[in-house]
């Protein structure tokens, strides 16, 4: 597309070439010839300018919390205009060469998926007479991994399973504390064997004493998601899109808590499944060891707010006797729902708060009345939790020493 | 740091082009133009056309340019300072017609601008100082230079405006 300056420069270097021939000055016609020559010069055949030719890739971060992309310009026309959007929230223009590479750093002011850079552009040729079609958008998504904190206890799953955890399990084996003295039967190995007690209590020749010990078996925990709300500190931000002035927001708390709990269960050799609670959403099956920690770290790093018309919460499956960690925000009762119903089958259901303290500041008198009643119906499906046995935990500052306080109260059945 | 950064390179805002074309309109008036109402005048259209630079107020400095030149007599150097101002102001102008204020431009990006416009004004500066210092006719003289002229710029307006299609 041609701009209007062709017009001016076509229309003026006429205009004064006539104005000049009529006045019989040849210094006026002058003036006519640089844009004369200008119009010839640049009123070229326009060249195909609309190739769509950027594209973005992610840098190694420099810094912790700053996301760096490279976007990469290689266009046939002299200039190109980008429009780079940084995180979703800082708009920029910038006029570079056809060819350039151009650097993005942006804050990672929250956890979780994030449009690190989304770009698009235009052609300008020709001291920008010619201007391109506007480029389709490009767009770098990052998953933003949340901090972690180190949880020294976890409440331990009503059911333990196999032979290979670190908790003490109620099944004779290997690897846990003295269990009993018991006759030898055939399997039990020679070395385990207990000659004095056999010394001290055998009562017919040849009766062999062996000492037992526990089995050592893990757990499975589950951590279910609810992603149906981001809510930050700033109440006066909810139900917008700011999440520059938020503050901390209930997702990077659950995002959080999920690594926590996750890094925890891990390096106690349980088994952690991971779960969103939302239509479609990610699921990660129980495993255990490092690698599966990764996994977990990445499904909980790419964990972002759900779509408005997903409120439908699956049930997804899991194993008999976990521990559940539902982290919610406990709003509209729905996380509540399925937290009563695993409670039911016998699970142990930790309910993981996750509104972040609110600041109040701002409100108006009825959006001040409004958050109290829904703050007080959040308590109520609290005390409904409660009473069905469902353990609360409120992720703040002290969120470890209330789990490791829980984890003491009960240490949960054993098989 | 803050918090969002895009690195370019060396640039300036989009506010310099304009206002570069405000100084240059600026600079001509003072050189040009003796009359204090017409260099207001020029000024005032400049900053109009920076302002809003699709008024094409720009381009109405360049016709109020020749008026200046009108108003005195042939010279040269006069003609050299017009010539370029004339040719600045059209590129700067055909600049912030696409580049936004509130961009950056880098430096780097301007290098074609900047190599066309000199190379236009090395033709065109010679073109005039070679049709300026000729020794001016006595009688009729080249009289029969004036049709050819408006054959030329009639020539000229077919050409460009077939081309500008």
């Amino acid at each position: 597309m041609r701009s209007p300056a062709f017009v001016g420069a076509i229309g003026g270097a006429i205009a004064l070439a006539g104005v000049g021939l009529i006045f019989s000055r040849p210094d006026v016609v002058a003036l006519a010839l640089p844009l004369a020559l200008w119009s010839l010069v640049v009123v070229r055949p326009p060249r195909d300018l609309d190739d769509e030719r950027v594209r973005v890739r992610p840098l190694p971060d420099e810094e912790v919390g700053v996301l760096s992309d490279e976007i990469v310009v290689a266009c046939g026309a002299e200039m190109v205009e980008l429009e780079i959007v940084q995180s979703s929230r800082r708009t920029r223009r910038v006029v570079v060469p056809g060819t350039a590479r151009v650097t993005s750093r942006t804050a990672a002011l929250h956890s979780g998926p994030v449009e690190s850079t989304s770009v698009t552009g235009r052609s300008l040729d020709g001291d920008a007479a010619v201007v391109g079609d506007e480029w389709r958008h490009v767009v770098q998504r990052r998953a933003v991994a949340p901090p972690e904190r180190a949880l020294p206890a976890l409440p331990l799953a009503p059911r333990l399973t196999g032979l290979h955890g670190s908790h003490e399990g109620s099944r004779p084996g290997q690897g846990g504390d003295f269990r009993d003295i018991h006759p030898f039967a055939p399997g039990d190995e020679l070395r385990r064997v207990d000659w004095r007690a056999t010394a001290r209590a055998a009562r017919r020749p040849g009766e062999l004493l062996v000492r037992r010990t526990n089995s050592l078996s893990d757990a499975s925990v589950v951590i279910a998601v609810d992603t149906a709300d981001d809510l930050g500190e700033v109440v006066a931000t909810w139900g917008t899109d700011d999440l520059e002035r938020s503050g901390t927001t209930s997702l990077d708390h659950a995002r959080e808590a999920a690594r926590s709990i996750a890094t925890a269960a891990v390096a106690t050799g349980d088994r952690v499944a991971y779960h969103v609670l939302v239509q479609g959403g990610r699921s990660v099956r129980g495993g255990t060891g490092s690698r599966h920690l990764a996994r977990l770290v990445a499904a909980i790093a790419d964990t972002g707010q759900s779509g408005d018309d997903s409120r439908y919460r699956r049930t997804p499956p899991v194993p008999h006797g976990s521990a559940i960690a539902v982290l919610s925000t406990f709003f509209d009762g729905a996380a509540a729902e399925l937290a009563l119903m695993w409670r039911a089958a016998g699970h142990r259901v930790i309910a993981v708060d996750t509104l972040p303290d609110l600041d109040t500041s701002r409100l108006t008198e009825p959006q001040a009345l409004s958050l109290r009643i829904v703050l007080a119906e959040r308590d109520e499906v609290f005390r409904d939790l409660a009473a069905a046995g469902v353990e609360r935990v409120r992720w703040g500052a002290d969120a470890a020493v209330a789990l490791g306080m829980i984890a003491r109260a009960r240490t949960g059945a054993r098989r | 740091m803050r918090r969002d950064q895009i690195v370019i390179g060396p640039a300036v805002s989009g506010v310099v082009l304009r206002a570069a074309a405000v100084a240059v309109a600026a600079g001509a008036a003072a050189a040009l133009q003796p009359a204090l109402f017409w260099q207001v005048t020029l000024v005032l259209v400049a900053v109009a056309g920076a302002v809003l630079p699709r008024s094409g107020m720009a381009w109405v400095v360049l016709l109020v340019l020749p008026v200046a030149l009108l108003a005195g007599e042939v010279s040269p150097w006069r003609a050299a300072v017009a010539i370029a101002a004339v040719h600045a102001l059209h590129v700067l102008a055909s600049l912030a017609l696409a580049i936004p204020a509130r961009s950056r431009v880098a430096l780097a990006a301007l290098r074609p601008t900047a190599a066309r416009w000199l190379g236009v004004q090395l033709v065109s500066q010679l073109v005039a100082a070679a049709v300026l210092l000729m020794p001016r006719a006595v009688g009729a003289g080249i009289a029969w230079a004036a049709p050819v002229g408006a054959l030329a710029v009639a020539l000229l307006a077919i050409i460009l405006l077939r081309r500008a299609r």
